[in-house]
């Protein structure tokens, strides 16, 4: 039972990792098009 | 002019074109010819099971298509010609005429491919008919999958190594059909383990010649 | 805008998924815990058939309206399409290893996702030998719909066919039913509604993406 709850771990952080980035890029986005927009 | 009697004028078009200047057939009967005979002589005077002979079968006959009949619209483009066929005749007609141009090739194809092919790799007590009439679907199919690609690649840079790209997954469906079929007709099944593979056959002839005609316009007017 | 909210549900739902995945019993018993696997191919392949699904439907709107941004979300959703394929595939062989013996059998499903993969290859070789214009969004649009025909036959009739080819080793086929308990079933079912989020949620990124560049290039 052991290593499934390492595994288990292992996999929920790269899924929050994967999910923070993604939160990140699309911040970004929104910024970008809200600056070429003021133009 | 009718759309049947369009349909008609453009395949005596490609006829007459194609026996003036061998274009599609030599390459097709070259590659055909020649994939028969390295795996025949690589045999020996040994024989293959069903399965495998369906499979070379097969093999053959897709390798040649993909050589012959990616051409099918190249003609057109090198001698200039597809202007006066994009303002004399309608979509439809120009599909259902290279369509059927491409089936009466490989039919000649056939025709010579399948006696050597009986001879060279020693098949016997097959079903025939059933043979036959999964030859005729498959050979549909064939063409009805591979027209569509051949006028897409006819104005594109790399033509040949495109065309197989996009024909094989395309055609992927329709060579396990065939070859499935096939090897029931050369292990000498009946007609009731055929019906499921002439079924399939039938249905992706229907499907994708329907579809294919359809896109076609799209492709032709752009 | 709705999206806002739908993201935190997305984190929350699928970390739920996969915290039950480890923590309940594994799904098959024969096969032990390597049958978790399932929580996680199953939804990628579902994902790059609805994916492609996608890109047929952008390219069908994109014939009839000529619109270049449909033309774009097509191409996006292939790109997300062929990304869960790859997984899918992958994870399938890994999960093929340790079931059946060897990592790949031309199994009916094994074979339909690998040709589902040469789809994606030659969608994105034939926009990529042309330029980017109205030709290469029509052209890619037809491909992706002639191609999209040929999935059904894929899916549903080429597994009725084979097996006079190979014998049926498949998991979830007709002969060997894969029985899900009540418990299993929620996870299974909950982690394909969690990926079909987390599609939509890529999709609508990536159209954002697509769409501000198209804007940039004056083209939509």
């Amino acid at each position: 039972m052991n290593h499934n709850y390492v595994v288990m771990v292992v996999v929920l952080l790269v899924w929050a990792a994967l999910f923070f980035y993604l939160l990140r890029l699309e911040k970004k986005i929104d910024k970008l098009i809200k600056e070429t927009r003021k133009d | 002019m009718s759309w049947a009697a369009e349909t008609r004028t453009i395949l005596k078009k490609e006829l007459r074109s194609e026996f003036r200047r061998r274009w599609s057939s030599a390459l097709l009967l070259l590659f055909g010819l020649v994939t028969v005979f390295v795996v025949s002589f690589s045999l020996g005077a040994g024989s293959l099971t069903p399965g495998l002979l369906s499979a070379f079968f097969w093999v053959t006959l897709f390798f040649a298509s993909t050589a012959g009949l990616s051409r099918s619209f190249l003609k057109e483009e090198e001698t200039k010609t597809i202007l006066a066929l994009r303002l004399l005749a309608s979509p439809p007609s120009v599909f259902w005429g290279k369509l059927c141009f491409n089936l009466l090739l490989l039919f000649f194809l056939e025709l010579i491919l399948v006696p050597l092919f009986f001879v060279w790799m020693n098949v016997s007590g097959i079903n025939a008919s059933g043979f036959l009439l999964i030859l005729l679907l498959g050979s549909l199919g064939l063409v009805a999958g591979t027209t569509l690609a051949a006028a897409m690649v006819a104005k594109a840079e790399s033509k040949g190594v495109l065309f197989v790209i996009l024909a094989f997954p395309v055609l992927a469906p329709l060579l396990i059909f065939a070859m499935a079929g096939t090897k029931a007709a050369f292990a000498g099944a009946g007609w009731e383990q055929l019906a499921n593979p002439v079924k399939a056959l039938v249905s992706y002839a229907v499907v994708i010649g329907a579809g294919s005609s359809i896109l076609f316009d799209f492709i032709w007017e752009v | 805008m709705y999206i806002k909210w739908m993201r935190w549900l997305l984190l929350i739902w699928l970390s739920a998924v996969i915290v039950f995945a480890f923590v309940q019993p594994a799904p098959q018993q024969q096969i032990g815990e390597t049958s978790r696997i399932i929580y996680f191919h199953v939804p990628c392949a579902w994902l790059c058939v609805l994916a492609f699904f996608m890109t047929a439907l952008l390219s069908v709107r994109y014939l009839l309206k000529k619109d270049m941004t449909l033309d774009a979300k097509a191409s996006l959703s292939a790109q997300l399409g062929l990304l869960f394929c790859l997984l899918a595939t992958v994870s399938g062989a890994i999960w093929a290893r340790f079931a059946w013996g060897a990592f790949w059998n031309w199994d009916p499903r094994q074979t339909s996702i690998f040709l589902q993969l040469l789809i994606y290859f030659a969608y994105f070789s034939l926009r990529g030998s042309i330029g980017e214009t109205e030709k290469r969004a029509t052209f890619s649009s037809a491909y992706a719909i002639l191609a999209f025909l040929t999935v059904p036959f894929l899916i549903f009739i080429v597994p009725r066919i084979t097996p006079s080819l190979h014998p049926s080793d498949t998991v979830i086929g007709k002969e060997q039913k894969f029985n899900m308990g009540p418990v299993v079933r929620w996870i299974f079912f909950s982690s394909l509604a969690g990926f079909t989020l987390l599609y939509y949620y890529l999709y609508r990124l990536g159209a954002k993406i697509k769409v501000a560049e198209l804007n940039r290039k004056g083209m939509a």
